[in-house]
């Protein structure tokens, strides 16, 4: 856009100071703050440079979008603004990259998964801040292939650690786990005997909640963790501990960090009557898992008649929401879960064809990969 | 109750009381320094600009008083209709604010303006600058 019409010199704006530009822009969301770098250059140098940026990460409130990804495509929801945003694809030039997803989200950065153009190669493993494009490439796993779970954590202030675990060939018993820490830029790599769990895990993704990496099988669901502070995993899958997983027809069930706690939401399918969409809460004192879902709510019940839907969203600083999406009718469904509210969020463009997947992710200018 | 002589751009004279004036902590200091014998110069605020900041202070400082009935909507529903206003009114007041150190309305016409921002795509925000240019002239 900056380049099609010539712009009006600086002084032709308003003549409003400098600091009163800045005071003005420290109050804007992080969206309007990147769309506001094409009205001027004058503008677009404040709305870049790093003390303003700084200023504003100091004052904003961090408010997490809902990003949902397929491909190269990412849109994301800002609840500050109601609105659906396109964030810019990441593709580091000098790597055909193909079929890139989104693994996790920690502290403003994306942990992405991108199979190389060549079949056959391991996956690589990038991480970046579409913000800035600031964008890191993981060196290669030491012995894994065949990824089961991956995971990212925040460590500490502009530092991240992730988590892959897998086998070196699929007819090995012996379980890898690797871990990435983006202080020492290497790999650790750490052996035990597989974990029966882990046949039936393939790519999956485990989210991090206070100490542990968790992760959900497909159907029949298991539940694994992953202790950081051992380094070793745990199965949690007995029927004590997680008595939801017991229940029949439980389909699409999602693990997810909300306030800081971990969340199962799964739909119940079956008989028209009977289906409904559940959300159950662990309690670490206790170890166990309570319900925490709203009676049957007329837009619930709207949403259960889809054919199919898939449900992610976590860790909302004070949003405490968990987001449902329908990709029969592009349409995502947000539930408050200390209001125990529901409801829809405006309509994006049908842009996902396919199957859509999403999670929670706080953008900021700051984190750099 | 002592009164306060303010010189607008255009030389225009307003007498306000000096608890009115003391809310400018450009004008108190002036008043500091000079005292309050002479009228206080703002060549940097017009007419027009200086009588709807005086509205404001004295708005808000009637609705603070003991015994005022203001609710919080009354306030509210008075800064709204304040601020709407043509952007290069708005603009003036923006600067005015910032001039005269009237925090609470630098932050009212602030939030306005990035108000009007946020949602708009770049174009229009342009366009929007632009017309506040061109009406001004």
């Amino acid at each position: 856009m900056e380049n099609k019409k010539p712009l009006l010199p600086p002084n032709k704006w308003l003549h409003l100071p400098l600091e009163l530009h800045e005071k003005i822009f420290a109050l804007l969301p992080i969206a309007a703050i990147t769309r506001c770098r094409a009205v001027c250059h004058t503008w677009r140098s404040i709305l870049l440079s790093p003390p303003f940026l700084q200023h504003w990460a100091r004052i904003a409130a961090p408010i997490p979008w809902f990003l949902m990804f397929r491909d190269h495509k990412f849109r994301a929801y800002s609840p500050a603004l109601g609105t659906w945003h396109d964030i810019p694809a990441v593709n580091p030039s000098d790597h055909a990259l193909d079929l890139t997803c989104i693994v996790a989200s920690a502290g403003g950065l994306l942990f992405l998964s991108s199979q190389k153009k060549k079949k056959g190669s391991p996956p690589l493993l990038l991480v970046c801040n579409p913000l800035t494009k600031s964008c890191r490439i993981l060196p290669g796993l030491s012995r894994i292939t065949l990824i089961y779970v991956m995971g990212m954590m925040e460590s500490g202030w502009n530092s991240y650690k992730i988590l892959v675990a897998g086998v070196a060939s699929s007819s090995s018993q012996e379980l890898i786990t690797e871990i990435y820490d983006s202080a020492s830029g290497g790999w650790e790599c750490q052996s035990s005997a597989r974990l029966d769990a882990f046949q039936d895990f393939s790519g999956m993704r485990a989210v991090w909640s206070d100490g542990f990496f968790y992760c959900l099988s497909v159907p029949p669901y298991k539940l694994v963790a992953y202790d950081m502070g051992k380094r070793s995993w745990i199965t949690l899958d007995h029927a004590q501990q997680l008595p939801a997983l017991a229940i029949p027809n439980l389909a699409s069930a999602s693990l997810l960090v909300c306030r800081g706690r971990l969340v199962m939401a799964a739909k119940i399918t079956g008989a028209a009557a009977s289906k409904r969409v559940r959300i159950w809460e662990f309690d670490a004192q206790s170890c166990h898992w309570k319900d925490a879902t709203a009676n049957s709510d007329p837009v619930l019940q709207e949403f259960c008649k889809c054919v199919s839907y898939f449900m992610a969203l976590q860790r909302p600083r004070g949003l405490d929401s968990v987001c449902f999406n329908s990709w029969c009718r592009w349409r995502t469904l947000m539930y408050d879960v200390s209001q125990k509210k529901w409801h829809w969020l405006p309509e994006h463009c049908g842009r996902f064809k396919d199957m859509l997947s999403g999670l929670t992710y706080e953008p900021t200018f700051l984190a750099r990969a | 109750m002592v009164k306060v002589t303010l010189k607008s751009a255009e030389g225009d004279v307003f007498e306000v009381d000096e608890e009115l004036a003391l809310e400018s902590l450009m004008v108190k200091n002036m008043i500091e320094d000079v005292g309050l014998d002479s009228a206080i110069s703002l060549p940097n605020v017009s007419s027009t600009i200086l009588a709807k900041v005086i509205e404001y202070i004295k708005f808000h400082m009637d609705a603070q008083k003991d015994g005022s009935k203001k609710t919080s909507e009354e306030i509210k529903a008075f800064d709204d209709d304040f601020v709407n206003v043509g952007i290069p009114t708005l603009f003036e007041m923006v600067l005015a604010s910032n001039y005269l150190n009237v925090k609470s309305l630098l932050s009212l016409t602030c939030n306005t303006v990035a108000n009007m921002i946020k949602t708009k795509p770049p174009a229009e925000v342009k366009e929007m600058f632009t017309s506040a240019k061109q009406a001004k002239a």
